[in-house]
């Protein structure tokens, strides 16, 4: 039995010393009409993470989602459409049915901003009006791209965060969660502590984050400056940006900048921060739905290469491949929030599965051949029924750059490819072919030559990406140490713990992956690899328009005076 | 004190339930236990494993074979070495396969009679027990399915186990007491004490020469499709005889290649 003793000191230990006593937490106690600035919120993870909080936090007084306008849509637009037609909030959809405009303006408000600029895209007497009202800010926004221009990664990833940051200065509670990600643990293998250690990288080198920033802003600029042409310059700038992440043992741009980004905001006193970090974020067990994924993630090329007549998949079978479902990491999220607004949080959070519940590549693998085999089995295709069923999948435990088979394998669809696009029927075949074939068989040469051309392809971004992966699946074995998460999980009690707790450990892989993970990836994200769109939700004509966050009138200096200033 | 002993164990005996035996090889589905091993390991990952599996489980059923024509082979060997096969295959995999065994193999050629005479009893109030050489996570899908189509439940299951090292890779062993062709019947006898089933108020359904044991162990035994040494003993013992067709007789001669026969056609069957 518990026992509640008030003169326990609240801090980032709340457990009792030694008799088993745990501070009680409650997600929607702590949470109660606070009012908080989402950023990242059209991301994977965003969409989810407000999925959640609307749906089983509904005592919070408002979010606020900070979102830039895109493709000639305004940030209201944007965001509206999301809740209207995005399959991350079908589960909202459907609860709420017509109800759901009126119920979502009641607690959704969106402000237009970039996390790129300086109070965040906001004029300076907007951020200041807005951050006002704020008690917490959740950063969520990040570029994830394993090898983007440095150029934007610095300004989403890295300064992003320093924005975040400094717009909570001058918020009223002086919070910040900046999601982050458990592979800034760089180039390591073996137990990953919750910890950061300021100014020093993950292979051990000494550095000032704030040199590491002007220096690579500096680099940037210059080889923009010298570059022949803009593509040959953003080919200079991740070649050297990415050398420069090497040396100090982080893998990619994508990590060397989220990295940076926490050396920077780690441990400025002024404002509350607590960094979240999530391993592998794949699909859904329960919110929005199960099985919902979005984009294409890790296992996507090595789920898709089974599904093919290749074998031998580059991965280290006996490593962790560390996987969290969507929602679980956006329960994650949502209880460091809680501790956070408590004042009890911890610096660091992971969000992962390894240490606790661990599942293997080999694992992985194993489980979506025997997934494969029974689609196929079922399949009205003879070929998939009676070959690419009994063609499993192992492990080849060699690294994807040293893996030939795929680039002989795009190096042969690319050889087809030619052949049926150079093939000159009037040339080959006799006349009277050609005369009564020649349409026909032109017909065919254009459609193989088009489905060859997409194989090739479709390889060679599928070699690329394994290639990008390789530090995590193969080179490093990661075991996120997640102590402090499920320590946050253990304060949770009755229909909290259910509904809001990490139970990562609860997790049973097989089901998971066969039933979840797999149809997910096909309905999903395999499509995106093949080039395909997948489709958004029906139009269910809720005519759901929120409303944009607007400063008080009154305190307006003068017309005009909040020009907005983006190029800070 | 004494009397008041003998009126309570009287009462207990009295209280105790009848179980109703029914042996999955041969009785419930012709398929042979090594039937099962051979289904497994014939889609295991690596073409070499498949291949040597196979070919181990062919001479186990060959083994099989010859002893069912008195060759002087000990059936419960050819059992051990078809399961031994699987050895260094994961947890997963046999799991995943023997789902699939029971679904697309065994659960379309069950006797009907033998699915008749399973209802019936339960609803004349014998608690349904299988008996079975084969693995475990086949029996409890077959279990599962026959429950759920039939709308009664088993009160037990008799079958063979996998042992499976740190690693959950199966280690080719069964963990004992190992079930073989033949009912062990101190085991059997201990089971239904511990299950609280009276032997002699039971009965039980077999079909083969190495059921003769179980049968002689319970109240009311039947043969049903018996082999034609079961039939002879049945005869001369007055036991009754059941005949009845199977419904996809060969099927498990399909599986035992490693390839099922195919779910499409069994739908009514078909588990989510």
């Amino acid at each position: 039995m518990k026992v509640m003793k008030a003169e326990q000191p609240a801090g980032p230990h709340v457990n009792g010393p030694s008799d088993g006593w745990v501070k009680p937490l409650s997600v929607r106690e702590k949470l109660e009409g606070k009012q908080l600035l989402v950023t990242g919120c059209s991301g994977f993870i965003g969409k989810v993470f407000i999925g959640l909080l609307l749906d089983r936090v509904p005592e919070i007084r408002r979010i606020i989602l900070l979102a830039r306008p895109k493709k000639g849509k305004g940030a209201k637009e944007r965001v509206s459409w999301l809740f209207e037609r995005s399959p991350a909030f079908r589960h909202l959809r459907e609860k709420h049915e017509e109800g759901l405009g009126d119920w979502l303006r009641e607690r959704v408000l969106v402000v237009e901003g970039d996390v790129r600029y300086p109070h965040l895209g906001l004029s300076a007497f907007e951020a200041q009006n807005l951050a006002r009202e704020i008690d917490a800010v959740i950063h969520v926004a990040g570029e994830t791209d394993f090898e983007p221009d440095p150029i934007e990664a610095i300004a989403i990833n890295t300064k992003g965060a320093l924005h975040a940051q400094e717009f909570a200065r001058m918020s009223r509670g002086k919070r910040l969660l900046h999601v982050s990600t458990a592979f800034v643990a760089g180039m390591v293998s073996g137990r990953v502590e919750e910890r950061i250690r300021r100014g020093i990288s993950p292979n051990g080198t000494p550095f000032d984050p704030w040199d590491e920033l002007h220096a690579i802003e500096s680099l940037c600029a210059s080889l923009s400056s010298k570059a022949p042409s803009p593509h040959e310059a953003r080919k200079q700038r991740i070649t050297y940006v990415s050398l420069r992440a090497r040396s100090l043992g982080w893998p990619n741009i994508y990590t060397y900048t989220k990295g940076l980004a926490e050396h920077l905001v780690a441990g400025n006193g002024d404002v509350a921060t607590c960094l979240v970090r999530p391993s592998i974020v794949e699909s859904a067990r329960e919110i929005p739905f199960s099985g919902w994924n979005e984009g294409v993630n890790t296992s996507a090329p090595i789920v898709w290469l089974v599904s093919t007549m290749h074998r031998h998949l580059p991965v280290a079978s006996q490593h962790i491949f560390d996987v969290v479902p969507v929602d679980t990491a956006a329960r994650g999220i949502l209880l460091a929030l809680a501790e956070l607004m408590g004042g009890e949080h911890a610096p660091v959070y992971h969000l992962a599965s390894g240490d606790t519940n661990p599942f293997t590549f080999g694992r992985a693998v194993d489980l979506t051949s025997l997934a494969r085999r029974r689609q196929y089995g079922e399949s009205n295709n003879a070929f998939e029924r009676w070959v690419l069923r009994h063609l499993d999948s192992v492990p080849s435990d060699t690294p994807p750059s040293e893996d030939l088979t795929l680039s002989l394998a795009r190096a042969a669809a690319s050889k087809v490819k030619e052949l049926w696009s150079n093939l000159d029927i009037a040339r080959v075949a006799p006349r009277w072919t050609n005369h009564k074939f020649g349409e026909f068989i032109s017909k065919v040469a254009q459609q193989q030559s088009k489905q060859w051309s997409h194989l090739a392809r479709t390889l060679a971004q599928v070699e690329s990406m394994l290639e990008r992966y390789q530090p995590f699946i193969f080179d490093h074995n990661y075991v996120f140490v997640t102590e402090e998460i499920r320590r946050a999980s253990q304060r949770l009690e009755g229909e909290e713990k259910e509904s809001l707790g990490w139970d990562v450990e609860n997790i049973d892989w097989r089901d998971y992956w066969m039933n979840v993970q797999i149809p997910g990836l096909d309905r999903w994200s395999l499509p995106l690899l093949r080039g395909e769109r997948v489709p958004d939700d029906p139009e269910l004509g809720l005519g759901i328009s929120l409303e944009c966050w607007r400063p008080v009138e009154e305190l307006l200096p003068h017309k005009g005076a909040h020009q907005r200033s983006f190029g800070g | 004190m004494s009397v008041q002993l003998n009126e309570e164990a009287v009462l207990e005996e009295w209280q105790k339930e009848r179980g109703a035996f029914f042996k999955l090889e041969g009785t419930l589905h012709p398929a042979p236990a090594w039937a099962s091993a051979a289904f497994i390991v014939g889609n295991a990952p690596l073409v070499k494993q498949r291949v040597l599996g196979l070919g181990g489980a062919w001479a186990a059923g060959a083994m099989d074979g010859l002893s069912r024509l008195g060759a002087g082979l000990a059936r419960a060997g050819a059992t051990g070495l078809a399961f031994r096969l699987l050895a260094g295959m994961s947890r997963d995999r046999i799991e995943v396969l023997a789902k699939d065994y029971a679904q697309e193999v065994l659960l379309p050629g069950l006797r009907q009679e033998g699915l008749r005479l399973l209802a019936q009893s339960f609803e004349e109030g014998y608690a349904p027990v299988l008996i079975a050489e084969t693995i475990e996570p086949i029996c409890t899908e077959l279990i599962k399915a026959i429950e759920k189509k039939l709308g009664i439940s088993f009160c037990g299951l008799l079958c063979n186990r996998l042992e499976f090292d740190e690693d959950d890779h199966c280690t080719g062993n069964l963990s004992d007491p190992v079930q073989g062709p033949e009912v062990a019947p101190q085991h059997l006898r201990r089971w239904a004490e511990q299950k609280g089933i009276a032997l002699e108020k039971s009965r039980a359904y077999g079909s083969q020469r190495g059921d003769l044991v179980l049968l002689a162990l319970v109240g009311q035994p039947c043969a049903l499709c018996p082999d034609a040494e079961l039939r002879r003993v049945a005869r001369e013992l007055g036991w009754p005889i059941v005949d009845a067709p199977s419904g996809h007789k060969w099927a498990w001669v399909h599986a035992a290649l490693g390839e099922p026969i195919g779910r499409k056609r069994f739908g009514e069957w078909r588990q989510p």
